[in-house]
């Protein structure tokens, strides 16, 4: 009875529904007319000011210095991520050799498994302060006592040539694991007949991935991409964490949207300038999925 | 690979990404319902006023104080309530005294819904921007207390009770609004047994700094010791020495002028020689090397265990500090070293200001009671409980000398305090102008980085204080 099927979904849905259109929805229509509006945030005036948030927006260099870096992010974090993750997650379960399983992880991929993990169950605001205590710029710091052995020492955080590259460094640490698991899930989805028809064949570790393993598991690769490049168009938590002045400094040099949005709303108290930073923000973000969505699509592989 | 939705995994996403479940940004999540209105206060009736009562307190009515949860913690206030209950029995029933951080986003609902506290310790990272909240009329004018007799004293009122311009810093165009509780001294700290044992004395001109900077310096490959520490990640600490000196160097005016946004506050000779002196201890190499990627926290353990000699904090800095600090380290704190011989204010002169800046908000419920609170923080008995609780000094005039408080930070602050007379020093830059602050502390930190000169560092300030001149959405008070 198709008639009674969807009145059950209707009634299911209802509940969920309105909580997402009041919370969700009707948030991003209000930021839509907020981003018109100049207002400070603590009173309930708003003075409407047309497009001029956005002309502003335009024309502030700290703004577009944001992007660059949102764009640079975007840019690298897929792309090493993703690769760090296809390397682990293949190493771990197809890329051993010995015994008599055909297929398998490497010796001890159990283990590693685990502790691949470890840096994504923690908050991003420890890894953040952990982060900081590693990159304590004097020679005293972890990773400058390291380098002291061979006579270097580091500003870390503490230059504008390091600081960003720095905490881009520590957003992949605290990534990697989850795509690992991730990718993981999916290579164990593949028919494992698919690797031993491939090894009768001759194919090695290489050929095997190329031709068997990612083809397979394309989706999860897109979907991984996808995730991480939101990521990178937000990195608010380890930026705000992390960076000089907790604003995206030394000058402005670890600056990104999210947190000059942020800035601009709790600091300046320009509540509409903000919003209208959010919704160029929002803009750019379904342009990156939807370009994404476009430029990965492949013919899927039934198997 | 379908899913029981009949949507492959990549619909389901681009449908997802459309309709926004995907992409949440940050900003347009942000505002939330704000855009509602908020209901209306409902004030209780003012009471009878009285030689016990000059304020006029409804006596049965509650208080409601919210506390920044910060370095001083909140023992003192829970203790002056404790005195409010006292001198209010009939009061006691709900009244509370809540704390948290980050004060900005916990009390913006309470604004916007006008049902703020009665009474707000507004400090921390984070907090609301009274300034604005003074524009659009959102916070009380405390006049009446500093008129009100003291609590001491039924003879003198409140105002003349306290510090040197504890009134002033907290006023805008004329009226007062912010009572501005805290006392801090602003300097060069060091250890005093540190210094003992070496026989150093604390420099009084810059070129006592340099001399004393390059013994040090001599011997820190075999002692670890540099001269000076800063907390580069925050640069508006190193700020704070290089204004001081400055106005040493070329009067009060200099900091007037960058108050009040003049066309060449920031350019003038006495701000760049000071920029480009302090530059010179990065040059010269006499800064613990690495201290412009450090934290506050993290340069002043640093100092604290002996990396550094010198490090500019204000006197927070003990509490701060005070796990990690050695016995017997005894830091006390110096004023900035003159500049020159010429300079127009003397040595002892100070950046001494009142700061953790309390208001009473205008749509409170009990804003007369707030201010009673207020009155009670600033008598003898609430002070000095403070002082013991805190190590801190409170704006109210001539009470330290207590026989009770004996803590080195403590003494020397009130020592050089007393020392500087009139002679103290402070800007509000800062605070009226966040958005200038910010540029003036990137390019402080470039300039304490060797990447600006100080006279690119000035420019690049004076850009800052122009655009903030040209910014009409600013309210821009005067300095008188």
């Amino acid at each position: 009875m198709r008639y009674g099927r969807y009145r059950f979904i209707a009634c299911m849905l209802v509940v969920p529904l309105a909580l997402y259109a009041v919370f969700v929805l009707s948030p991003y229509v209000q930021s839509i007319y907020i981003s018109f509006t100049q207002w400070s945030g603590f009173t309930s005036n708003k003075q409407w000011v047309g497009l001029a948030n956005y002309r502003t927006l335009i024309h502030d260099d700290t703004f577009w210095t944001s992007v660059e870096h949102n764009l640079i992010a975007l840019i690298v974090l897929p792309v090493v991520t993703v690769a760090l993750g296809l390397f682990f997650a293949t190493m771990l379960n197809v890329g051993g050799r010995k015994g008599k399983a055909a297929v398998q992880g490497v010796r001890g991929s159990s283990f590693y498994r685990v502790v691949y993990f470890f840096p994504y169950v923690l908050s991003i605001v420890v890894v953040g302060v952990l982060w900081s205590f590693i990159y304590d710029s004097t020679s005293h710091g972890l990773l400058n006592g390291f380098l002291g052995w061979f006579g270097g020492r580091v500003d870390w955080l503490g230059d504008t040539s390091t600081a960003f590259w720095s905490i881009l460094v520590v957003m992949i640490w605290m990534s990697v694991g989850f795509y690992v698991v991730l990718f993981s899930a999916a290579m164990g989805s593949i028919p494992a007949e698919l690797f031993e028809a491939a090894l009768l064949d001759g194919s090695d570790r290489w050929s095997t991935f190329w031709r068997i393993t990612l083809p397979l598991m394309w989706d999860s690769v897109q979907v991984g991409v996808i995730y991480i490049g939101i990521q990178a168009l937000d990195l608010f938590a380890l930026v705000s964490t992390m960076s000089a002045n907790g604003d995206g400094g030394p000058d402005n040099s670890t600056q990104v949207m999210a947190n000059y949005l942020y800035i601009n709303a709790f600091s300046y108290n320009k509540f509409g300038y903000a919003t209208a930073m959010g919704v160029a923000l929002l803009i750019l973000t379904l342009l990156m999925a939807a370009l994404t969505l476009r430029f990965t699509r492949r013919e899927r592989l039934e198997f | 690979m379908q899913s029981i939705t009949g949507w492959s995994r990549r619909e389901f996403l681009a449908r997802a990404a459309a309709a926004g479940v995907v992409a949440v940004p940050t900003g347009a999540a942000l505002a939330g319902c704000a855009t509602s209105g908020g209901a209306g206060s409902k004030k209780v009736a003012s009471g009878t006023k009285s030689t016990a009562n000059p304020l006029g307190v409804n006596e049965s009515a509650s208080l409601d104080a919210y506390i920044f949860n910060g370095g001083y913690g909140h023992a003192y206030a829970d203790a002056d309530l404790k005195l409010y209950e006292k001198a209010y029995p009939k009061a006691t029933k709900d009244s509370k005294v809540e704390t948290g951080q980050q004060l900005g986003k916990a009390l913006q609902p309470r604004f916007v819904g006008k049902n703020p506290p009665d009474i707000i310790d507004n400090s921390g990272d984070g907090n609301l921007d009274v300034a604005n909240l003074i524009h659009n009329n959102q916070i009380a004018d405390l006049s009446p207390l500093f008129d009100a007799p003291s609590i001491d004293d039924p003879k003198t009122k409140v105002k003349d009770t306290l510090l040197p311009r504890t009134v002033d810093l907290g006023s805008f165009s004329g009226k007062p609004y912010i009572l501005n509780y805290i006392y801090n001294v602003q300097g060069i700290w060091h250890s005093d047994s540190l210094f003992k044992k070496n026989g150093w004395e604390e420099p009084k001109t810059w070129a006592d700094m340099m001399t004393l900077s390059a013994e040090i310096k001599k011997s820190s490959g075999k002692t670890g010791l540099y001269p000076w520490a800063f907390q580069g990640k925050f640069p508006a600490y190193i700020l704070a020495p290089i204004l001081s000196s400055a106005a040493k160097l070329g009067g009060v005016d200099v900091l007037k002028n960058i108050d009040n946004l003049e066309s060449d506050a920031w350019t003038s000779d006495a701000v760049v020689t000071a920029g480009d002196a302090y530059s010179q201890l990065v040059s010269k190499g006499y800064v613990l090397p690495g201290t412009q990627g450090l934290t506050h926290t993290q340069s002043q353990t640093y100092w604290a265990r002996g990396k550094a000699a010198f490090i500019p904090c204000g006197s927070w800095l003990r509490n701060e500090i005070f796990a990690v600090t050695p016995k017997g380290f005894d830091m006390v704190v110096a004023p900035t070293p003159s500049l020159s011989k010429s300079d127009k204010l003397p040595y002892t002169a100070v950046q001494a200001l009142a700061g953790e800046g309390f208001i009473v908000p205008a749509d409170a419920k009990n804003p007369t009671g707030g201010m009673e609170f207020m009155r009670i923080m600033l008598g003898k008995a609430a002070s000095t409980q403070f002082s013991k609780l805190t190590n801190s000094l409170t704006v109210l005039k001539g009470y330290a000398n207590s026989s009770e408080l004996t803590d080195s930070s403590l003494t020397s602050a009130n020592a050089v305090n007393v020392a500087a007379g009139a002679n103290t020093l402070y800007w509000n830059f800062g605070l009226w102008y966040a958005e200038a602050e910010k540029a003036v502390e990137n390019a402080t930190g470039q300039l304490m980085n060797g990447k600006m000169s100080a006279k690119a560092w000035a420019a690049a300030c004076q850009k800052a204080a122009d655009q903030a001149k040209s910014d009409s959405s600013l309210a821009h008070p005067h300095r008188a």
